[in-house]
């Protein structure tokens, strides 16, 4: 009688994750407990049952019902981990099975399997690791994955916790999944082991400080087969397409992981001061002044160690070595790190360190000076390397004003001098009118992106209203940058707007200025300049443009009360007082055309109109 | 950045209120109340609008409808023989003064100030009219978008209200001796020997969970070739700020070579445990740049002083590369030595001709 109630007592304490948010199925576990806490066995006994019925549907709920009862009898899921396990790794149905597809009931019951198996794998670690083991001999690709995301699953909860503890079975688990990345070739399993590692360790920081060396070996060793791998002929690959296209997947995934398991030494490592010592003491093993990918990755993450002053001491001298050595990844990498610290970092930075960081603004290497030219933009430096800093971005750009290939860095330069070290005069003098006259052989979307900076060194050069009409006019560079270049049109001064009236006039007709209704914007800009005239010309157009029919009638009495702003303030300025008393009672007429616009249509332009009638 | 327009519903206030101010031309009518009511409503319409200009025009041009509101009020006084009615007119003279103070130098309020000036100097009722007529005729820019109100509000906003903000967290070092003397922007300091550090900070205020302040050496150099102290003080007791002083005991293990960079030690400042406040600010000299050169250069220790100045003056200059300063030096160094040993052995007791000094020299640079 008991096992025949079971499957309901499971459903209610543990009800199905609903594809639908808010099914309104609240679970209730007290049922299930109570019942086991007086007949133990025989809920055991009807589990049983369930997990050995053919349909996932019944196997998800005997995984239910163990991830319930495991709440008070840690041991249950252990209990369990055999036949449970057996059904997650060689069900055929399941193996089939998608997690990806919320719709999918098999996805769901294979979700629910392996929570219950990461709960035994908690309760008891060591003995659900030989299990594991055992059942990974003759597994296939899909199993081998389905293990590491036992794993996956173990380490989750914590890694969304604040700090959370080292355990036995977190501490298995990451060791089992990172040193399953040498071994395998399985593009399953690598790609279960990226998803384990990727983004950031958070929770896991400190399980990451203690396996330091763990983490750091087997990127070693993935690199170490990753560039066996990538050293065989490339004949066979010219003759078998897929098979190269698979191995260049492996090769990439491989790179991935290598990247991903120091960048979770790095931040394990930040952490404690025997990981700092690890790290660096691996670091300092590698060989000396070659382009290692391990190194030059290593040192891409030092920034992580340097949090503190100690940090800052022990990777100062590896790092200084990297910055001023021959590689030029090395290089590159260290210049970024320490544009990755932050203000108070820096500010104890030894003044040898900024030396050698100036240097690189001027290596010949285009790697290393444009990442020594975004880690200074990143960095307040000492004032006594101003002078040197503003010489070398002036050399950068200088060295790129005539290199087509690479006006986005060209831009990056010239904004950041601009802003930075141009003074006032300099800025509304001859090199703003250099600098914009250069701006204007670059293809316009690269300068638009840069337009918040240009606009506040250039916005009172007489040329700069040239540049920006140019900038809005270009098709693409309104495409991805209309925001920014709407703000900087709103943001011209006035006499500018007023000298250049005609030109913006021009602009506000065109196409893509007309439908983004950025007549608004203009005509403020040209009544802030006293250009009465143009802006209410701009109105009136505004105006014809649209169409008398119910789809535009809103915007059309918007747009009239513009044409009669426009027309009020031109009259004023004409000093036509005579029309005053006419162009108010047509603004009255025409906001009175308004209300009862909104009271015709307001159910119709009420956007819950239809939620509103089925009440 | 704007957000909707609302031209629509401000722009009312702006026409009822040129047509107000043509209304007052006539000097039978009295609106003061009417003007002051759209004063009032042009205020409103100020605080919505999203271009400054804009709101800084019609704030200029509410305030001068509120003091034309009061001319009107004077003016219908003085017609109606009240008692004191050059009252109004002194309030409207305080009013205009305070607002050219405020808008005087305003560009976008020049034309308003040129409609308004003959109100300092106002006697009869007579201009008021004139005054309306010219202010109603200035034209003003038209604010189409509001302002955004959207703001994503600060973490610590509701700390703010309540709490005063606590004094800024700084350490300030105001006495680095190494040796008795002050340290300078480069010291000498002979390897193998033993040196006083001395150090003296001002601390502003002690974090409450600090238990310890830190200062430790941040260098380029490996751990082997130096033995600097680290400073470590308890939570010392009395009011802030506080002054710690503290001696210890510095080492070169090794030495360096002319054209190394020098020995450079920063002291950084970090309160213990590390999860608590930090300094904010960390000033004062806490930099010893040190040469550690143990054999001589020239064999003349004024003339190596020299060298090692003009070595760290060419580190400094923008477009001089490492490479450079390292061909310079080995010339220099040859150079100086000569000069050491013509002065100390009289190597030219004579005038002599340019082209035997060159002769000289070339032989000299050649022997090295």
């Amino acid at each position: 009688m008991i096992g025949g109630a079971v499957p309901e007592l499971i459903s209610m304490a543990n009800p199905r994750r609903s594809p639908l948010a808010g099914d309104g199925r609240r679970p209730n576990p007290a049922p299930l407990l109570r019942v086991y806490e007086i007949f133990p066995r025989a809920i055991e006994s009807a589990i049983t049952t369930l997990l050995d019925r053919s349909d996932p549907y019944e196997v998800g709920r005997a995984a239910r019902g163990i991830s319930v009862l495991g709440d008070c009898d840690p041991n249950l899921p252990v209990r369990f981990a055999r036949p449970l396990i057996g059904k997650f790794l060689r069900d055929r149905r399941l193996l089939r099975a998608s997690e990806n597809y919320s719709g999918d009931d098999d996805g769901e019951t294979v979700s629910e399997l392996r929570q219950v198996a990461a709960l035994a794998f908690e309760a008891a670690p060591a003995e659900i690791d030989k299990l594991l083991r055992a059942f990974l001999a003759g597994a296939s690709k899909v199993a081998d994955a389905r293990i590491i995301s036992i794993y996956r699953e173990v380490l989750r909860r914590p890694q969304f916790e604040d700090e959370a503890e080292v355990t036995e079975a977190s501490r298995l688990a990451m060791e089992r999944a990172v040193w399953r990345a040498t071994e395998t070739n399985s593009q399953e399993v690598l790609r279960a082991i990226f998803d384990l590692t990727s983004g950031s360790p958070w929770g896991l920081t400190r399980l990451a400080a203690a396996e330091v060396r763990h983490l750091l070996g087997a990127a070693i060793l993935i690199e170490e087969k990753a560039r066996r791998s990538s050293d065989s002929s490339p004949v066979i690959e010219e003759q078998l397409n897929l098979a190269a296209l698979e191995r260049a997947n492996r090769l990439q995934l491989q790179h991935d992981l290598r990247d991903r398991f120091i960048a979770w030494a790095a931040a394990g490592a930040g952490q404690t001061k025997d990981g700092t010592d690890v790290y660096l003491e691996v670091l300092a093993g590698l060989p000396s002044d070659t382009d290692d990918p391990i190194k030059i990755d290593m040192v891409w993450h030092l920034h992580e160690l340097m949090q503190t002053t100690e940090g800052i001491t022990a990777v100062l001298p590896l790092l200084y070595t990297a910055l001023v050595g021959g590689s030029a990844a090395l290089r590159a990498n260290a210049v970024r790190a320490i544009g990755e610290l932050n203000g108070r970092q820096q500010d104890n930075l030894p003044r040898l360190v900024f030396e050698a960081f100036m240097a690189l603004l001027r290596d010949p290497y285009r790697i290393v000076h444009k990442f020594a030219f975004r880690a200074l933009r990143r960095t307040r430096l000492p004032d006594e390397f101003k002078p040197i800093a503003q010489a070398g971005v002036l050399n950068l750009i200088l060295c790129y004003i005539g290199d087509r290939q690479d006006d986005h860095f060209f831009v990056d330069c010239l904004a950041f001098y601009l802003a930075g070290y141009a003074t006032p005069e300099e800025r509304a003098g001859k090199f703003g009118t250099w600098a914009i006259a250069s701006l204007e052989k670059i293809e316009p979307w690269h300068v638009a992106r840069e337009i918040r900076t240009l606009r506040r060194s250039l916005r009172e050069h007489d040329r700069y209203v040239e540049l920006l009409v140019r900038l809005v006019g270009d098709a693409q560079a309104w495409d991805i940058y209309h925001d920014e270049l709407t703000r900087a049109l709103a943001d011209l001064p006035a006499q500018s707007g007023y000298a250049h009236r005609e030109e913006l006039a021009a602009l506000a007709a065109m196409a893509q200025a007309q439908d983004r209704h950025m007549d608004g914007i203009f005509v403020e800009l040209f009544t802030r300049a006293g250009a009465w005239e143009a802006a209410a010309n701009l109105a009136r157009t505004k105006v014809a443009s649209l169409r008398d029919d119910a789809w535009n009638r809103r915007a059309k009495l918007a747009a009239e009360h513009m044409r009669v702003a426009t027309a009020f303030e031109a009259a004023l300025a004409a000093g036509c007082i005579d029309q005053v008393k006419p162009i108010a009672a047509e603004w009255r007429a025409i906001a009175a055309a308004i209300e009862e616009d909104w009271r015709k249509n307001a159910e119709r332009r009420d956007p819950i109109r239809g939620l509103r009638s089925a009440n | 950045m704007r957000s909707g327009a609302i031209l629509s519903g401000v722009f009312a206030a702006r026409i009822e209120a040129v047509e107000a101010l043509l209304a007052a031309t006539d000097r039978g009518v009295d609106n003061s109340g009417h003007l002051r009511q759209l004063a009032t409503a042009l205020d409103e319409a100020t605080t919505r609008y999203g271009d400054v200009s804009v709101a800084l025009a019609y704030s200029a041009f509410a305030s001068i409808v509120r003091t034309l509101a009061m001319l009107v009020e004077w003016r219908a006084a003085v017609q109606g023989a009240a008692i004191d009615a050059d009252r109004f007119l002194r309030s409207a003279r305080i009013l205009h003064r305070a607002w050219l103070e405020e808008y005087g130098e305003s560009e976008v309020a020049s034309a308003l100030v040129a409609a308004s000036t003959a109100i300092a100097e106002l006697e009869e009722v007579e201009r008021v009219a004139s005054i309306c007529r010219a202010t109603a005729m200035v034209p003003l820019p038209i604010g189409i978008y509001a302002a955004d109100s959207r703001r994503i509000p600060r973490f610590d906003e509701e700390r703010d209200e309540t709490e005063p903000p606590p004094t800024e967290l700084t350490v300030a070092f105001i006495r680095f001796n190494i040796d008795g003397k002050a340290a300078a922007d480069t010291d000498f300091l002979t390897p193998k020997e033993v040196h006083d550090l001395e150090i003296e900070v001002r601390i502003s205020r002690w974090p409450d969970a600090a238990e310890a302040l830190t200062l430790a050496p941040v260098t380029i150099e490996a751990r082997s070739s130096h033995d600097f102290p680290v400073f470590r003080f308890l939570r010392p007791t009395g009011d802030p700020p506080y002054h710690l002083r503290e001696r210890g005991r510095a080492v070169l293990h090794v030495a360096q070579g002319l054209r190394a960079q020098p020995f450079e030690f920063r002291y950084a400042a970090d309160f213990e445990p590390r999860e608590v406040e930090q300094p904010v600010a960390v000033v004062g000299h806490r930099n010893l740049r040190l040469n550690g050169i143990d054999r001589p250069i020239t064999g003349y220790e004024g003339i190596d002083r020299r060298l090692l100045e003009i070595r760290d003056e060419l580190r400094q200059r923008p477009l001089v590369t490492a490479a450079d300063v390292t061909n310079t030096l080995m010339l220099v160094a040859a150079l100086g030595s000569l000069a050491g040993q013509a002065v100390q052995d009289n190597l030219f007791p004579k005038p002599l001709k340019e082209r035997e000094f060159q002769n000289c020299v070339r032989g000299y640079l050649r022997q090295r």
